[in-house]
């Protein structure tokens, strides 16, 4: 015993995990990339915004999709061979519903009801892809060459420089030819032919093994031709097509994000209103990435500040409500910093619709005074049961603006915030 | 008195202990004579093993495919949600043999996988006369590690789509994918696998920018060949390998189409023996599990406590539940196996009469040859047809019911006694005939000079029907592979009576 070691090996395979069915199941949800949608559209109606940054995971029931040739449960003999029989003789007859499990106890038509649920887990990045697939800046024109860091290829030019792999024949070809023509190498090249050529005629005049003075000056000078000789390509004929490239111009955008945060606006408007540039601040960061976007975040209640992001999302503040103060920043802010013409500006504002009385007018006269022609486009939220006074005058500015750059949405529950997102940046609407 | 094997209380094992129990192990079988491919065991953690449940029949390597993905995922998520336990053993018919141990079990439930995976099951691969016609252990892996690379080949020059559509087809057929009846001379995987290997090394057969180019002389060559096999279309054989046919006979595949068909026909091919032998094979395993760890005990190697813990889990995997508890699901192959087998050791070691008339040729033979002459020669039909003996009827109470074509009644038509035995007998091997498993599904019809229909032919037993949604969806995949019209009509066993059915 002991003494004959039997063949076997052990691996332990735990070390080095490799998830071999990763992409398979990659595969099988991508397959279902459509259910897997249409619940997540679901799932976002009463998602938290807040929870957007996150992975999720989406559970779907998929149809069926393997198909063979089957017999039907339901028709012909169903019967078989039963353990356990403590009761019945030959003849006996028993009720379907008796055997429970069986192939006959309960129905298998279930083929309608399509697959077990699945779980998909969604990713971050997909998550976002799904939450703002579609959506676009309106009218966001690529402006700038600088800082871009996009080419495209422009043209092609013919160089000496650049790789091999990159090398025009023709080009190459007629390069080497020019050279040769100018160094005298065809005429050698002649030379060198002829005087083979008259070798070889010696030598067989005078047999294979003569060695005389005149062969060997004709060898001299053929070997003299030899040294001179260059061969029919080189390095220096080597012509390239070289790609040239541009750069692409960017666009680059500025949004102003203008928020009421009055006495009015009660802690649950106040959400709903974070919720919304929550929304808008991870789209535009997604997007467009964080170069191309500048987000101005404007709070107000009857002064208005810039505040930064901090502060705009997590800070608190109260007062009466002026909203052309914000308006004015805006304009100030644009003014000095966005003026240039490389920018595409766009303001979103929250609010909810309760302004100082002669105030609302005096909003609607800036913004088709000059505040739109500054911009692409501005969304206005009203986070309110019915019209209220901005809302009536922004329906004036509604009607005035030819360009379609102004956009109104009333918002009352949480759960309206991501459809009425859509539809204010949903790319068909653009 | 030998020294006993090591057993700590906590079940927890090292691979010094592994290969102490292997040793052991490997003994008692070389002791009773199990012929088996040498062994490779692989210690795995619960992932790897729900990722290699889930590649079709727990392959090591396989193609790509979404419906492996799905059955992970749906595996996965059962496993987590803890409606189900992970499988107690992957083996893999190859050689060597692979045998996967899961890190999460003890000692105990390592050594009932070992002897039962690496002696029960390896020893059944090696020796049962199916396995050995229908695969070739030596080259399989190798054969799936080039399909593998062809496929992506194929997926890397035509498109994942493409692929795609036809491997869903292609396994939408793969039960339909063998030659049951009549024999072919075909190809061991060594084989399949030159001609792969051939065809990745010579990529160029496939370098046409119009994914492959159509070949005529070929063409017209098929359309011969298959002319001469039938009348009018009419084939004078019906041919039941339906992808076969489809690979042979399809007028608009290409080349590498009809090696991705190929692909999934050799593996369905693969998987064959192992759908005709679950009872056996299970059985086989049980029977040997139990029979090499009783064997160390007797010689003292294995004490109390570890028999204590290994009957429990051997009696809760060979156990059968009556018809009338909630959770009866149809017979547990593992203990009708088991019960068999030890049941043929019972007919041979100590013999009743009624066993003496029943099974002359049985009764009072040795058990060592016996039992391995029953595991080599038989499948779970036949071998139900040849062993069940009355006794065992009787032990599990066995009667047989049938049940009309739309009355609410089963009908009791045998019980276990006198009348009943072959009926039962009869009944049980049938249940486990392929072919009543499978619908009978043959290729009748192909006339390449006329309208190039394909019609397949459905032959019903006792009133049997295909079910639509799944008929509907299989025949467009045949549609797609055929490339012209697929219909099917419905031959009534009982009645002779034909009608086309779609």
């Amino acid at each position: 015993m002991g003494a004959q070691k039997i063949s076997s090996i052990f691996v332990d395979r735990r070390v080095g995990k490799t998830n071999k069915q990763h992409g398979n199941a990659e595969r099988y949800k991508s397959r279902n990339g459509e259910a897997v949608r249409r619940k997540m559209d679901e799932l976002l109606k009463d998602r938290t915004i807040a929870d957007v940054d996150a992975e999720a995971d989406v559970v779907i029931r998929p149809e069926t999709d393997e198909f063979t040739f089957v017999d039907d449960a339901d028709i012909g003999d169903k019967g078989a061979v039963v353990p356990g029989n403590d009761e019945y003789l030959p003849g006996d007859t028993i009720p379907h519903n008796r055997r429970s499990g069986g192939q006959g106890g309960s129905t298998a038509s279930d083929s309608d009801e399509g697959e077990d649920e699945f779980v998909f887990r969604v990713s971050k990045d997909e998550f976002q892809n799904y939450l703002f697939d579609e959506l676009e800046l309106p009218r966001m024109w690529r402006k700038m060459l600088m800082d871009s860091e996009e080419y495209r290829r422009a043209r092609v030019i013919h160089a000496k420089t650049g790789t091999r792999a990159l090398m025009s024949i023709p080009r190459t070809y007629m390069d080497a030819k020019k050279r040769r023509i100018a160094s005298g190498e065809t005429r050698r090249g002649r030379e060198i032919l002829e005087l083979e050529e008259e070798i070889a005629e010696y030598l067989a005049k005078h047999g294979i093994d003569a060695d005389d003075d005149v062969l060997r000056d004709l060898r001299e000078r053929l070997e003299k031709l030899y040294a001179k000789h260059a061969p029919a390509f080189m390095d220096m004929d080597v012509v390239n097509r070289v790609p040239l490239f541009e750069p692409v111009p960017i666009a680059k955008a500025v949004m102003f994000c203008i928020m009421d945060v009055s006495g009015s606006m009660d802690e649950e408007r106040k959400s709903i209103a974070k919720r919304f540039f929550i929304l808008l601040y991870l789209f535009l960061r997604r997007n467009y990435g964080k170069g191309c976007v500048d987000v101005v975040f404007i709070r107000h209640h009857t002064v208005a500040q810039e505040v930064d992001e901090e502060t705009f999302f997590h800070a608190t503040a109260t007062g009466g409500t002026v909203v052309s103060t914000a308006l004015e920043l805006l304009e100030k802010i644009h003014d000095e910093r966005y003026a240039s013409g490389e920018w595409n500006c766009y303001a979103a504002q929250a609010s909810d619709g309760d302004n100082f009385p002669a105030d609302s007018e005096r909003c609607k006269d800036m913004l088709l005074g000059s505040v739109l022609q500054k911009l692409q486009h501005y969304a206005y939220i009203e986070i309110a049961e019915s019209p209220q006074d901005l809302w009536k005058a922004y329906e004036t500015v509604y009607a005035m603006d030819d360009e379609r750059k102004f956009a109104m949405q009333r918002v009352q529950k949480a759960s309206e915030i991501y459809p009425v997102f859509r539809t204010i940046f949903d790319k068909k609407e653009a | 008195m030998p020294r006993q094997l090591p057993y700590p209380k906590d079940g927890d094992w090292s691979f010094q202990d592994l290969e102490a129990y292997h040793q052991e192990i490997a003994r008692v079988a070389a002791y009773y004579g199990l012929d088996t491919y040498p062994n490779q065991i692989e210690v795995v953690d619960a992932a790897q093993m729900l990722e290699a449940c889930a590649s079709s029949g727990a392959m090591p390597i396989n193609y790509r495919h979404w419906s492996f993905g799905k059955s992970y995922l749906r595996d996965h998520a059962a496993y987590q949600k803890g409606h189900m336990g992970l499988a107690y053993e992957v083996v893999v018919n190859a050689n060597p043999c692979i045998a996967y141990l899961m890190e999460d079990n003890n000692l105990m439930m390592q050594a009932l996988v070992m002897a039962h995976a690496c002696y029960g099951h390896n020893s059944f691969f090696k020796g049962n006369y199916l396995f050995k016609e229908y695969t070739h252990a030596d080259s399989i892996i190798e054969y799936l590690r080039y399909a593998k690379e062809y496929v992506e080949m194929c997926e890397e020059r035509y498109g994942y789509g493409r692929v795609e559509r036809i491997l869903d087809a292609a396994h939408s057929l793969q039960h339909f994918s063998v030659d049951r009846y009549k024999r072919k001379r075909s190809l061991t995987e060594a084989q399949e696998m030159e001609r792969l290997r051939a065809k990745i090394r010579d990529r160029e057969e496939h370098f046409s920018p119009l994914w492959g180019s159509h070949d005529e002389a070929e063409e017209r060559a098929r359309n011969e060949a298959l002319a001469r096999k039938s009348r009018d279309g009419y084939l004078a054989e019906p041919e039941e390998n339906l992808l076969y046919f489809i690979e042979k006979n399809a007028p608009k595949l290409q080349k590498l189409e009809r090696e991705i068909i190929r692909i999934v026909r050799m593996i369905g091919r693969y998987f064959y023996p192992q759908m005709q032998t679950q009872v056996m094979n299970e059985g086989w395993a049980c029977f040997w599990h139990y029979h090499i760890l009783y064997h160390l005990h007797r010689e003292g190697l294995l004490g109390a406590g570890f028999m204590m813990e290994f009957l429990a889990s051997h009696t809760s995997v060979v156990f059968q539940l009556d018809h009338k508890d909630k959770r009866y699901r149809g017979i547990n192959p593992y203990a009708l196996g088991f019960e068999m087998f030890m049941d043929i050791k019972r007919v041979c070691e100590s013999p009743t009469d009624e066993d003496r008339t029943w099974a002359p040729w049985l009764a009072g033979k040795n058990w060592q040859e016996m039992l391995p002459e029953a595991m080599r020669n038989y499948r779970d039909e036949s071998f139900i047809r040849q062993y069940l003996s009355p006794s065992l009827m009787r032990k599990w109470r066995m009667f047989a019911v049938t049940s009309g074509r739309s009355d609410d009644f089963y009908a009791v038509d045998y019980i276990a006694n006198d009348a009943g035995y072959d009926g039962i007998r009869e009944k049980l091997a049938d249940q486990y005939l392929h072919s009543n498993r499978m619908p009978d599904i043959q290729v009748v019809r192909a006339d390449m000079n006329g309208d190039r229909k394909l019609l397949l032919r459905y032959t019903s037993k006792a009133g049997s029907a295909l079910e639509r949604k799944s008929l509907q969806k299989t025949l467009a995949y045949c549609k797609h592979l055929w490339g012209y019209p697929v219909e099917i009509e419905r031959l009534d066993n009982e009645t002779g009576e034909i009608k086309k059915i779609m």
